[in-house]
């Protein structure tokens, strides 16, 4: 493991900035993302496993968006673009919340997905639009209430009567949300948290692949 | 975490179990009983408890049930594993539960009404959890009875968004609701005047304050508007009606009265709060706060009043806590750590071996944990002799081994316990500083804090400044004031001039929505560090700035 990760993983900004900086002049802007984002999977790996928490995870976002901004300028347009895929996301209609859809956000941006984020209390209709605009093949709904289960389901639904259903992928998060709620709202799968929705994503697109 | 989520009410404890467990099964690996002859075999028919949702009844289940049981979701516990997220509801023995009662009010002596000397009333306090009602005599104003229960919608839900989310859903549930709840109120009444020795005719008033959802369902209002964001109500004002219309049976010559809410997350509680105390008309400031699954949180600058609710969660009441539960027999309310390395000091409910850790012990460890330096201030445990890992649920400290203090089993308190700890207290936090910075005071401008319900009013102050839940302000200023909104209630029973008070003072207070509130994420998230701000966190400046948000 590099200094770089290293230091990735253990939030010291300082230090990520001080070696991103350094390298950035010998090294390939490439490899320095490979290593910040290793950095940031191990974030993750702590998160998961209850080490790290909320804070520590807005905190990684925020240095690797920071490192982002030395590295991005100096890729190549071709490794710009390789975007892995298209998420579009939004907190459902009724529901405001944003903190956890935030972090699904950052991590999905972080993880190289081209992410349009829709913001909250978003309406079926204008994910259903966005998804046809944009081409994108994953949806990930929000809602922390219990009440927004069924929002996320005629959510759901407005995809199926759109004709465009079979071709998205839906992820489902929030709060009081399992195997059960996948079913219940007729998404394809659920996130614990941000983590897993990067997982969910990854793996929605290896399919479509 | 395989498996669906069984839930036991009333206890609230819960535990995922895998699809060989059936429910009897289940309740015994969590000490709870529920009674058997047979010990299990589905021959003796004993261990009927209600299911929510209910199974296909079995061959057994149709033997030994009546149709009315059957139809009314109850099964046997041995003939079942289930295969969905399911609550059941165990025979309760009321005695046992810790249901808070008291309360003391602030302001001045409210005039009675005239000329209802012999006459009887009853203050309801309607909550999520639990029904208190108090039996008044009219004529003097003093008290004769009170009698309290969990409230029956809770087999519906714990909480006030699963209700609703049921009643949405369900063929007339919202009906059912308040057939349910109206049920539940009929037998605290027949209760009250079968114990005063009264007859029910003397019963001339009834009034009722609640949360705007429980207020609702309990006069059957649409709860579509409630149950989603901006979460608006379908009734604020206040409504007088005989018990008749109401629905109620036992009393047939009361006239209810149903106090006003103020938004769609603060109801006639706080406005109870809010009168009993004399919020209205403080010469300084003073903060009220009553903590449940929401907290509501009042401020009053000189009888300037703000309010929010705050959306804690349900982790101080036990829930989403693993061995969490409700204020009753068994459960653990307090711990004390001497040695970090030494079994802990624990107290218990009743004469009973500790089996869960109810609220008040939860605030007590994580406050315990973080004086020991057994977690760090943004909440992770340290290895030490007295924390292990435990499978599947990462790190746990040892709040009590088989033995000690008389304990069953191994208690723990996992690392994601502690975590569910600082979202709840997080919430609150982030909702009285909101307030606070609204009215232009800091935490050294508030002259007393007000600690409303059963989790304030059980808690150790300490344990709750020393986590940061509450502000940092010095011990003496706060004060347990009980069931605040039960001694409102009373006073828009006994004076038709309080209930004029109400009116006014539900339409003139400020409510500010948090989740809407522009700096909420960036100080819900600061606020998630164990301790008071400014204790050296050493995260104190995170942003999640939403730019995202839709106009």
């Amino acid at each position: 493991m590099t200094d770089l990760t290293d230091a990735m993983a253990d939030l010291d900004e300082q230090k990520v900035l001080n070696i991103v900086n350094e390298q950035i002049r010998t090294n390939k802007p490439v490899q320095i993302l490979d290593e910040l984002r290793r950095g940031l999977d191990i974030v993750g790996n702590r998160f998961s496993k209850n080490e790290y928490f909320l804070v520590e995870l807005v905190m990684s976002a925020d240095i690797f968006k920071k490192a982002m901004a030395i590295v991005e300028p100096k890729l190549l347009a071709t490794q710009r673009a390789s975007a892995k895929g298209k998420v579009v996301i939004g907190t459902v209609q009724g529901d405001i919340h944003y903190i956890g859809k935030n972090l699904v956000v950052a991590f999905l941006k972080s993880n190289g997905f081209e992410v349009y984020d829709l913001g909250e209390d978003v309406p079926p209709e204008k994910f259903v639009d966005t998804l046809k605009k944009t081409g994108s093949s994953i949806l990930a709904l929000s809602g922390l209430i219990t009440t927004t289960h069924d929002v996320m389901r005629t959510t759901i639904e407005a995809l199926k009567t759109a004709g465009i259903r079979k071709k998205v992928k839906v992820m489902i998060g929030g709060g009081d949300i399992g195997e059960e709620i996948v079913k219940y709202t007729g998404a394809d799968a659920f996130g614990r948290d941000a983590l897993s929705a990067v997982e969910l994503a990854k793996k929605f697109t290896a399919g479509t692949k | 975490m395989s498996g669906p989520m069984l839930v036991f009410e009333p206890s609230g404890q819960r535990i995922y179990v895998s699809h060989a467990t059936t429910v009897l099964d289940a309740a015994r690996s969590l000490g709870l009983p529920i009674p058997t002859d047979c010990g299990g075999h589905g021959t003796c028919g004993k261990c009927r408890i209600k299911f929510q949702p209910a199974p296909f009844p079995t061959q057994r289940d149709l033997q030994h049930l009546s149709k009315d049981e059957l139809a009314e979701g109850i099964r046997l516990a041995c003939e079942h594993v289930i295969e969905t997220d399911t609550r059941v509801v165990l025979p309760f023995p009321e005695e046992q539960a810790k249901i808070l009662v008291w309360g003391s009010s602030k302001a001045a002596v409210q005039k009675l009404d005239k000329g209802l000397v012999g006459q009887l009333g009853v203050a309801i306090d309607l909550g999520t959890t639990t029904i208190v009602a108090y039996l008044m005599d009219l004529g003097t104003g003093s008290q004769i009875e009170q009698q309290a229960m969990l409230n029956p919608e809770v087999a519906y839900g714990e909480d006030i968004m699963t209700r609703m989310a049921y009643v949405m859903n369900a063929h007339e549930g919202g009906e059912e609701l308040r057939q349910c709840v109206l049920r539940g109120i009929d037998v605290l009444l027949t209760r009250l005047i079968s114990a005063a020795g009264v007859l029910p005719d003397t019963v001339s008033r009834i009034s009722l304050v609640g949360n705007t959802a429980m207020h609702h369902l309990f006069l059957g209002l649409d709860i579509h508007g409630l149950s989603l964001a901006p979460y608006r109500p379908a009734m604020l004002k206040s409504l007088t009606k005989s018990s008749d219309e109401i629905g109620l049976k036992s009393v047939p010559k009361a006239q209810v009265y149903v106090a006003p809410n103020i938004e769609g997350f603060i109801g006639s509680d706080t406005v109870g709060l809010i009168v009993s105390q004399g919020l209205g008309s403080v010469k300084g400031t003073v903060m009220g706060i009553d903590i449940g699954t929401n907290a509501e949180i009042v401020l009053s600058v000189r009888g300037r009043l703000i309010c929010c609710s705050a959306a804690a969660g349900p982790a101080f009441e036990g829930a989403r806590i693993r061995l969490g539960m409700r204020g009753e027999e068994g459960a653990i309310e307090h711990v004390r750590i001497n040695n970090p390395s030494e079994p802990a000091e624990l107290s218990v409910i009743g004469q009973a071996s500790p089996r869960g850790i109810c609220g008040s012990a939860i605030v007590d460890i994580v406050a315990e944990l973080l004086r020991t330096g057994l977690v760090d201030r943004t909440g992770r445990m340290r290895d030490s002799k007295r924390i292990v890992h435990e499978g599947g649920y990462g790190l746990c400290y040892i709040v009590a081994e088989p033995g000690e203090s008389d304990a069953g089993r191994r208690i723990v308190f996992t690392q994601e316990d502690v975590r569910q700890v600082q979202l709840a207290k997080a919430a609150i936090a982030t909702g009285a500083g909101v307030l606070m910075d609204e009215c232009g005071v800091t935490s050294y401008d508030i002259d007393a804090l007000l600690l409303a319900g059963a989790f304030g009013n059980y808690i150790r102050p300490e344990s709750a400044l020393a986590i940061g839940l509450l502000p940092a302000i010095p011990l003496d200023r706060i004060v347990p004031v009980g069931n605040a909104a039960g001694e409102g209630a009373k006073r828009f029973l006994l004076s038709l001039k309080e209930r004029a008070v109400a009116e006014t003072l539900s339409r003139s207070v400020k409510y500010v929505n948090l989740a809407a509130h522009p700096a909420f994420a960036d100080r819900f998230l600061e606020a998630t560090a164990i301790g008071q701000a400014g204790d050296g966190s050493n995260h104190s400046h995170v942003r999640i700035a939403n730019h995202t948000s839709n106009p």
